[in-house]
């Protein structure tokens, strides 16, 4: 829960991404519930059928067809004109949101390394299989250490990227707060195309949550959430008489630190993640918890993979 | 209750008290802590106090406590001692009666089976006192200082003022009895000139004062109200304050005392070895009683005489006192005597021992104490051996004086000397063996300070006649006076009982005066001065006849010879009579040895453990003194022995008898009721009496028990 006074921050993409975990992940793609369209033809399999090798269907030829599809095989059978159609295989926009506000910059260890350390490695499944990769940080300081109410980097393809994937990740500087519900709607204005969209947060918002996501939630995108909390703020270790200074808005508040109080506190934290949960669960987002001690490996392989975001 | 640093304890908490607020309520010490967001604590917090109603009371828990627990502090500081009487003057003088009266062994009033003494009673009553008075605060405040004086026949400052409780018990503790009677007036007058003393410029000129001019002197006097001259007591000082006099009384008044009042002997004149003991009895008892008197001789009891007392009156005597009308009972001592004749040539010690029968129980009264001071139930008395007198003249020839002389029993023929060879005679070894010189007409000179050869009188017993001897020990000598007759004499004086001077005529006489703070005093008062005067110092005893007898029609008159033998056995007393050879307790022991004494040693009746070694003046005087008890104190020197004196193994060895002989002193009943001359006190209350209880050291355990409390409460609250 506390902020750390000098937070370990990756410097190289190893930091972020293992080369043995890459190797995993490799193996790995991003999956949809809903079979999008992509601008580009991709690894994805797509509902449109198109030029592929693999046989979908056949329907009876109509004037103005290629001829090149024709099925000549079923034509000397049945002396009927009939077309082979295959399955279209498209890309898909795998867009990441981080939250870079300073209270993701809390905790031990921290919570915005593994919203990196997620970003990277999703971003580097999707870049493998050919999607169209978009990583946006809501909040955060830009280079000239100005705060910013987002910064994106958009349409990543092919391994290649995975450098400038990573240096967008290592430069990012979390800090100060931004509106989320502007932020979002900043980028479900601006995304492009459809697929699939992973918002990483401690959601832990004033202003609410509720707005931002539901503007995410449209415009063809799946949406998955990932709660950051660290192991601070699930288990406070903290005592006696404080005054909490909210990292963010610098809000103050004035608490003794009492058996009572952290039962409550408990409880509040409970209410709060299962009312998040609710409103996921209602919008068909998939929200998942994680405390920031969870390594990110076991959080892909495990957590999201069971949850159908990977396969 | 009373606060012995109740200013300190305000300005404290002054302090203390709104800083406590202050600092809870500013919460000050709150540790400022950065974290991810304060939304949930927030709303943990609002839930908690919308979910507790007391949850206000029960942050304030602690407030409560901490403010309890400073309070207890505060009121620590404040150092609260409870006394069941509040002592209100800041100088107390604690005065004792050390007095043969004190020893009665009735002290305790309520347990007749106790021989607690009324000194020991006291003492111990004292020190409830002192642990009573006000401690010192630790800062701001002083304690009482109180001071300790023991008196009797003199007063001793055991302990000057101090704040110290240590010294003042070891003070009081000190303090030994005495078998001396009591004077009380003394030892007030000592107790008001230690007080300090503050300047006043009054018309420019400085005054002293009483410190205390609010308050006057606060005096605890314990005593059991035997003070005899109580009347001349003052109680106000010099600017008018009346001073406090709290009497704590001890003895039961129904105690009861017989006692030896007087004791002397007499030998019978014309048969030298018998001699009558006189000895006087008192009793307070106001129930029949009687005793037995026994009289020994060297330690061996050759009489024993039953005496029997009628029961004593008893009178109700009123005073107004500070509190209101008293009565208080008066008991008056009955008195009998008895009278032994014993046979003794030799000097002896004898000494009389009241036997009391077995105390029997009273129905009714209680079980009886007995008889409870023991000091005056011994009476001791030197007697001195059969003797008469002898005696050397310095004369040329008095036909008046010769015949005077020879007609006298006197141990051997007086020795006639002329004038021409007296000086020689006089500081010869010789001149010792004479009990008493005359001088007819002749002054024998002496060396003065400054080594200048005068006329005055050695050490020794003179009766001077026809001549004046220079002051100090005598007359100035102004000249011829007038003719005529003696205007007037006293005729109550043993040397002039039986004196008639009425027909004494001189035609000449000398003008004579005694000088202030002279020693001597008139016995016999002409025209021109006085006629006969007698005076005694330490060393010397005169009787001086200032005009010539034999220009005067005075040797013709019967009286004349009956002067002489008069005056020759007053002046010779101490050498014949018991009297010389008793004292009283609290007096100086003096008397005179031979010249040329050395090595003189006082042994007191306590044993040969509390010998005394004496050194004798150059005229053979010693003295000794005060005497602290009864019973016969034994001189013995190496040297010659004087006229009465016995010889042990070649040691010259006299014996002198101390008795308490004072029957106020004997009369041990009790004063609740002490008549001043300015007012009437009357005795406090024994429960009144009461012992310091400091509160402070249980108020810091409360505080320590406050703060364990809080501790528990905080950490209750914190538990994680």
């Amino acid at each position: 829960m506390q902020k750390i006074e000098s937070p370990t921050r990756p410097t190289a993409i190893d930091d972020l991404l293992d080369p043995r975990m890459a190797a995993r992940l490799s193996q790995l793609d991003i999956t949809s519930r809903k079979m999008l369209g992509g601008k580009l033809k991709g690894e994805r399999r797509s509902k449109r059928r198109g030029q592929s090798v693999e046989f979908a269907d056949h329907r009876p030829y109509v004037a103005g067809d290629d001829l090149r599809h024709i099925d000549w095989n079923i034509f000397g059978r049945l002396d009927r004109l009939f077309l082979k159609l295959f399955l279209e295989e498209e890309d898909l926009s795998l867009h990441i949101v981080i939250d870079a506000s300073a209270s993701l910059d809390c905790g031990n260890p921290s919570k915005f390394l593994l919203a990196q350390k997620l970003a990277c490695a999703l971003g580097y499944i999707g870049l493998a299989n050919l999607h169209r990769v978009s990583v946006s940080a809501i909040g955060g300081f830009d280079s000239q250490d100005q705060p910013q109410l987002l910064s994106t980097i958009r349409d990543l393809r092919g391994r290649r990227r995975l450098n400038d994937l990573s240096r967008f990740l290592i430069q990012l500087r979390p800090g100060s707060g931004a509106p989320f519900t502007e932020a979002c709607k900043r980028i479900a204005l601006t995304r492009r195309g459809k697929g699939v969209m992973l918002v990483v947060s401690d959601f832990l918002i004033k202003e609410g949550y509720d707005t931002g996501l539901r503007l995410l939630m449209g415009g063809g995108y799946d949406l998955y959430a990932v709660q950051v909390l660290s192991p601070q703020e699930l288990e406070p270790d903290i005592g006696g008489d404080l005054r909490l200074k909210d990292a963010e808005d610098a809000d103050l508040a004035e608490v003794t630190i009492t058996a009572p109080l952290l039962k409550k506190y408990k409880q509040t934290l409970s209410a709060y993640c299962n009312r998040l949960r609710e409103f996921c669960a209602a919008r068909e987002i998939v929200l998942q918890t994680v405390p920031s001690s969870t390594p990110v490996d076991v959080l892909i392989l495990d957590y999201l993979r069971r949850k159908g975001m990977l396969s | 209750m009373t606060f012995l640093s109740l200013n300190t304890a305000l300005i404290a908490a002054a302090v203390a008290v709104p800083t406590l607020f202050i600092l809870y309520f500013l919460k000050l010490r709150r540790r400022d802590l950065e974290v991810s967001s304060t939304l949930l604590w927030k709303k943990a917090i609002e839930d908690l106090q919308a979910n507790a109603p007391f949850q206000k009371l029960r942050n304030n828990i602690l407030l409560i406590l901490q403010l309890l627990a400073l309070l207890a502090g505060l009121f620590a500081l404040a150092q609260p001692v409870i006394t069941s009487r509040s002592l209100e003057g800041k100088r107390q003088i604690i005065m004792i009666d050390r007095s043969a009266s004190m020893r009665s062994t009735d002290g305790d009033e309520k347990d007749p089976a106790s021989k607690r003494t009324r000194l020991e009673v006291a003492k111990q009553r004292a020190l409830e006192v002192v642990a009573s008075l006000a401690e010192p605060g630790l800062l701001d405040t002083e304690g009482d200082r109180a001071m300790v004086i023991a008196f009797d026949t003199r007063a001793d400052i055991i302990q000057t003022f101090t704040d110290s409780k240590a010294e003042l018990r070891r003070a009081i503790e000190s303090i030994q009895p005495t078998d001396n009677p009591t004077r009380f007036d003394e030892a007030f007058r000592l107790a008001r000139a230690h007080l300090p003393k503050r300047k006043q410029l009054e018309d420019g000129n400085v005054t002293l004062h009483d410190e205390l001019t609010e308050g006057g002197v606060a005096v605890q006097l314990f005593s059991d109200g035997r003070l005899p001259d109580i009347d001349k007591l003052r109680l106000q000082n010099d600017t008018g304050n009346r001073d406090e006099l709290t009497y704590h009384l001890m003895g039961d008044p129904k105690s009861w005392n017989i006692g030896i009042i007087t004791m002397r002997a007499e030998r019978q004149y014309d048969r030298p070895e018998k001699a009558s003991v006189f000895i006087s009895l008192q009793s307070t008892s106001t129930t029949p009683r009687s005793v037995d008197v026994q009289l020994s001789v060297e330690g061996n009891v050759v009489a024993i005489k039953n005496v029997a007392f009628q029961a004593a009156k008893t009178k109700q005597v009123p005073f107004v006192t500070d509190k209101g009308e008293q009565l208080e009972t008066v008991v008056e001592p009955e008195s009998r005597g008895v009278v032994f004749e014993i046979e003794r040539r030799d000097a002896a010690v004898l000494v009389a021992t009241l036997i009391h029968p077995e105390p029997t129980s009273t129905a009714g009264a209680g079980p009886d104490r007995g008889d409870v001071l023991k000091t005056d139930d011994l009476g001791y008395l030197a007697l001195p051996p059969a003797r008469q007198l002898t005696v050397a003249a310095v004369t040329d020839g008095n036909l008046w004086l010769r015949i005077g002389l020879e007609g006298m029993r006197l141990s051997r023929p007086a020795k006639l000397i002329a004038p021409s060879a007296a000086q020689v005679f006089l500081d010869s070894p010789e001149a010792a063996e004479y009990d008493v010189v005359i001088l007819d007409r002749w002054l024998p000179t002496i060396t003065d300070d400054k080594g200048k050869s005068v006329q005055g009188l050695p050490p020794g017993r003179w009766l001077i006649i026809g001549a004046a001897p220079p002051p100090p020990m005598g007359l100035d000598d102004l000249g011829p006076g007038k003719s005529g007759v003696a205007l007037n004499w006293k005729r109550d004086h043993a040397i002039l009982r039986g004196v008639q001077l009425d027909d004494l005529t001189f035609p000449e006489s000398r003008t004579t005066e005694i000088k202030p703070g002279s020693p001597m005093i008139s016995l016999a008062d002409g025209p021109s001065g006085p006629l006969i005067v007698e005076g005694s110092d330490l060393t010397r005893r005169a009787v001086i006849v200032t005009f010539n007898p034999l220009v005067s029609n005075w040797p013709l008159k019967p009286g004349s010879l009956i002067f002489l033998a008069k005056a020759l056995d007053y002046l010779a007393r101490d050498a014949t009579d018991t009297a010389a050879l008793s004292a009283t307790p609290g007096q100086t022991i003096t008397q005179r040895l031979p010249r040329g004494s050395s090595g003189v040693s006082l042994t007191p009746p306590e044993g040969n453990n509390a010998k005394v070694t004496l050194v004798a003046q150059p005229s053979g005087e010693i003295v000794y003194g005060p005497i602290k008890s009864v019973g016969i104190y034994t001189l013995t020197w190496d040297g010659q022995p004087a006229g009465g004196d016995t010889v042990v193994n070649g040691t010259p060895r006299r014996a002198i008898s101390v008795n308490l002989a004072d029957p106020f002193e004997s009369d041990i009943t009790p004063r609740s009721i002490l008549s001043t001359a300015s007012r009437v006190v009357s005795a406090e209350a024994q429960s009144e009496s009461g012992t310091l209880r400091r509160l402070w050291p249980w108020l810091l355990l409360g505080m320590l028990g406050v703060l364990v409390l809080e501790w528990w409460v905080y950490n209750r609250k914190v538990a994680l």
